[in-house]
Formats: structure tokens, sequence, C-alpha cells
């Protein structure tokens, strides 16, 4: 139910929806967890489709077996290729146009949008041994498989294949939070960064924990006004984005560690990473987790 | 022959909302005029400007502008009825 619509979702339109985006079966547990997530109130969704930001669905699936329901999170884990991921967002994205009236000729109001708006999707590879996946560093048990829905902005591809230490790829990855067109930059939004094979190996071989990096992140993405300004960015002092600096004279572009949401995906390559900030700060539109709950008739 | 039945993906509506609209009267009485303010960047201005405006039309005495947290989203049903209990008249928008 999305109140501010005043529109339900039934599992009949969810599922037609899911068939018409290319669903098998055994992804509508994934589908209904999405959507379970989506309608949660702490979302937003009546402004994540609505909004001149141009949001997609971003769907974060963690899981013990992703293989099995047939994702890829390995070679071109954000690219095309492999239906489980193509198509569990895309179902997201026809009930949100069919059901909730996020058309572009109707109550869908992004100026650009991206593609991503026809189907964003990311499945977790399995981390390195002393990491814990998604889904364990929510609170949810390493058995469970869970979904995480974002109100995204399109992918940034960070690349640094030359710097072989940890120090120089967190800071690869803390400029690329703090691009100061990013709407979200020094406002307080969420992002989900997703660490590509070279880049996590060297991380977590140099006794990086993910809690550790989340924290370094959230302190070097601290930017200040001048740093906005001097890219022609105009402070706000709104009640919904008040950008009064805190006492070190800067701006947080994530309050929290649980803020930034770790994962990895994608094959060895040359030193590849991708950055997905949120739309929006989180007075507007929080990630929810949801769990998927599979039963037998799914198969 | 087999029967094909068709679906349809979109929403149908099953209950058609009944809302009655407030009852129009003259206000000859000191006015209060409540601005719902989205907290986007100057909308507070713009409609406290419009509201300044109806006082060329009508007795206004107050003008209140209540502010939201987030342009996303909806007063909630407290809000509402504290809005309506102290107003005669509420403007809003939505917009950038």
């Amino acid at each position: 139910m999305v109140p501010e619509r005043s529109r339900t979702i039934t599992a009949e339109k969810a599922a037609i929806n899911a068939v018409m985006a290319g669903c098998e079966p055994k992804h509508f547990p994934v589908v209904i967890a999405a959507i379970d997530a989506m309608c949660d109130p702490a979302f937003g969704c009546n402004t994540v489709i609505t909004s001149t930001g141009g949001a997609a669905l971003c769907v974060v699936v963690s899981g013990p077996d992703l293989e099995s329901l047939g994702f890829n999170s390995n070679r071109n884990a954000l690219g095309s290729g492999y239906r489980a991921n193509a198509t569990v967002g895309r179902a997201l994205r026809l009930i949100a146009m069919n059901v909730l009236g996020a058309r572009s000729d109707y109550l869908d109001g992004s100026s650009l949008g991206h593609p991503g708006k026809y189907t964003m999707l990311v499945a977790e590879e399995p981390p390195p041994e002393s990491w814990d996946p998604l889904r364990v560093e929510l609170g949810f048990r390493e058995t469970e498989t869970t979904v995480t829905l974002l109100a995204a902005e399109g992918p940034h591809q960070i690349s640094n294949q030359l710097n072989g230490t940890a120090e120089g790829i967190l800071l690869s990855l803390a400029s690329a939070m703090t691009n100061p067109t990013t709407y979200g930059v020094g406002k307080g939004h969420q992002v989900l960064l997703v660490l590509g094979y070279e880049h996590r190996r060297i991380l977590a071989e140099s006794g990086w924990s993910k809690q550790a990096i989340q924290k370094y992140l959230v302190e070097a993405s601290r930017v200040t006004p001048l740093y906005l300004e001097s890219a022609g960015i105009v402070m706000e002092h709104t009640t919904q984005n008040d950008m009064t600096p805190d006492a070190d004279g800067k701006l947080a572009t994530v309050q929290s560690p649980d803020d930034i949401f770790l994962i990895t995906a994608g094959s060895p390559g040359a030193g590849w990473s991708a950055y997905i900030p949120t739309w929006a700060p989180t007075v507007h539109s929080e990630a929810v987790t949801k769990v998927v709950q599979f039963n037998e008739s799914s198969d | 022959m087999g029967e094909i039945t068709v679906l349809n993906p979109e929403y149908e509506e099953v209950d058609h909302l009944h809302v009655s609209m407030a009852t129009r009267r003259n206000l000859n009485e000191p006015v209060t005029i409540a601005v719902i303010d989205n907290s986007k960047p100057h909308a507070k201005e713009l409609l406290t400007h419009i509201a300044e405006g109806l006082r060329d039309y009508l007795p206004v005495e107050e003008i209140i502008v209540h502010s939201k947290s987030s342009a996303g989203k909806p007063i909630d049903a407290d809000e509402a009825e504290m809005l309506a209990a102290r107003a005669h008249l509420i403007i809003s928008g939505l917009g950038d």
C-alpha cells in the first residue's frame, strides 16, 4: 500500500507485471520482498518515483545461494546478460509504472531520469573471508536472503588501477563520493559502494574491515561549504536541507557508517569499483531491507 | 480452440474515494491563512507572498507558515487537524 496514492499493490498485479518483466517463478519471492521494501514508509516511495531527480529503484540482493536463483554477481555484475538480474528490477519498475502511476506521461516527474530506471539490480558476490556479507552486517542471518532497496542515481565507475595500496584506493573512493554536483553531497544521503575484485582484495588483505572502511569514508567525505561553492553550488538553509556546517566547518555527505552500504561484486580486471549514491538526503528516503520469504511453490 | 485470457497489469480503481469539498462561504471575520511550506528553496517566500496578496481581498489578520521536514512527505493527520482548527484558508503547493 502506498497511502499517498491510495493504491494497493495486489499479489495479482505484482504477478502480472513480474511475468511481463520476464521473471521466472523462482524470482517472484525476491520481487515480493522488493515490493515490501518499496512500500515501507521509510523508503518514501511516493516521492522517490515522482521526483524530478529521477531515481531508480535499485535492488541489492544478498544471499547464500544467489547462483541457483540465476543472479550474476561476478563478471559484468552491473551489466547485461543474466535474466534474473534484468527481470527482478524490471518487474519493480513496471509495478511502479503500471500500478502506482509512475509513468513519464503521468506522475513520474523526472527531468532526465537514467537508464537504471528500466531495471537496476546488484547481486552481492561473496566477500573476502574476513568480511561479512551485507545481510549479516545489517543484522540478518547468513542463511537468509535479503533485498535492500535504494532510490539511486546511476552507477559511477571508480577507476584505480595502478595504486596497489589500501590507502590509495580509499582516497579514490572518498573522491568519488564527494563530487560536489551530486545532490546529496554535503546533505547527508546514503551510498552504495560496490567494491570490485582488486579493490576488495587489497583492502581486505591490508587488514581493513568493512566497518573501518565505512568509518574512514564518513570522515573523508566531509566537505566544506567553500568546496561546494567553488563548484557553483549554493548552500541551502531550508528545513529539509540545512547546510549549516558542524563545529569543524564541514558538512556530512554521509551521517554515519550505516549510511554506506558496502558490497562486493565483479570479476578480476584492472581495478574497478562503482559508486551508487542515493538520489536525495535521508530526510526524504532511506534504504530498506527485507528478508526474502521462499516457499516450495516458488520453484 | 483454447481460450486466451488477457490480464491487465495496470491499477484498477476498486473503490472510488468519495470526497466532499469543504463549504465555501464568505469570509467577513478576521481571517487566518496557513501556508504549508514544502521546504524547497524559496517555497516559503513564494507562498507567503501569495498569502500577503490576499490582503487586498480578505480581512487577513494572521498568516501562519507551517514548514514540512521533507518536500516528499505529506503532513500527518495531527498537523492537518491543527492547521484546519487554526486557519480559515490553507495554501499549499508542490513543485521545485
